[in-house]
């Protein structure tokens, strides 16, 4: 089922806000030193 | 349009916003040899295996990062877009090239995630927003500056409404102006 909600921005003005963010969204102040990891990890293999 | 379309829509929009930052970076959905690549790969830390039925889904959402002159995944993302409640449930997102700081995607890859959800549920219109699971603690400051919030204490999941990552990209835009 679809809703459709008129107060939303149309996705080519998503699109557009997006763009004009690009520079800044992959400068270095947005640039993260964190682990770049979410989810869930793989089972650790135990060795006797 | 199905999520299929939605999914290349947001792969060709998300390349042409890695043009806009001048990021000598390629993306495109993972594809089977992509997803085996992963599961073998011996750089992954995360389950992609245990997800794999997820990437058959119909409605899977999914996406790989490579530099433009290699062929070799630097980094992935896999979810599943629930049309039934309109969120998305991100649950990998894996850079292979954390150690390499050089490298373009280093630092990048969850923003470009953000910014490819955010596209994508624009393209929904009932979509609500987006979820992603067991992000590493130390990214839980960098979500919250897209609107992610988390869902319990320990931070097993975060999740930003569709408003809330729309006045994320506004704030940004208007602090950076």
């Amino acid at each position: 089922m679809t809703k459709t909600n008129p107060k939303r921005l149309s996705a080519q003005a998503i699109r557009k806000l997006l763009l004009k963010n690009a520079k800044t969204l992959m400068s270095d102040q947005y640039r993260t030193s964190a682990p770049e990891l979410s989810g869930e990890k793989k089972k650790q293999v135990a060795h006797s | 349009m199905n999520i299929r379309d939605d999914l290349q829509e947001t792969v060709s929009f998300l390349q042409t916003f890695l043009e806009q930052a001048e990021l000598d970076i390629n993306v495109q959905s993972l594809s089977d040899d992509d997803f085996e690549a992963l599961v073998q790969d011996e750089r992954t830390v995360l389950n992609w295996l245990s997800k794999y039925q997820y990437y058959l889904h119909k409605d899977s959402f999914h996406l790989g990062f490579r530099l433009v002159s290699t062929s070799r995944i630097d980094g992935a993302m896999l979810g599943i877009y629930a049309c039934s409640d309109g969120k998305l449930h991100i649950f990998l997102i894996e850079s292979l090239i954390r150690e390499n700081r050089a490298h373009p995607l280093n630092g990048r890859l969850t923003t470009l995630v953000v910014i490819a959800a955010t596209y994508f549920l624009s393209l929904r219109e009932e979509s609500m927003g987006a979820y992603v699971v067991e992000p590493h603690p130390d990214l839980v400051p960098h979500y919250e500056r897209f609107g992610f919030e988390s869902v319990s204490e320990n931070h097993e999941a975060m999740y930003a409404s569709y408003e809330a990552l729309l006045e994320a990209q506004q704030r940004i835009l208007a602090d950076f102006a």
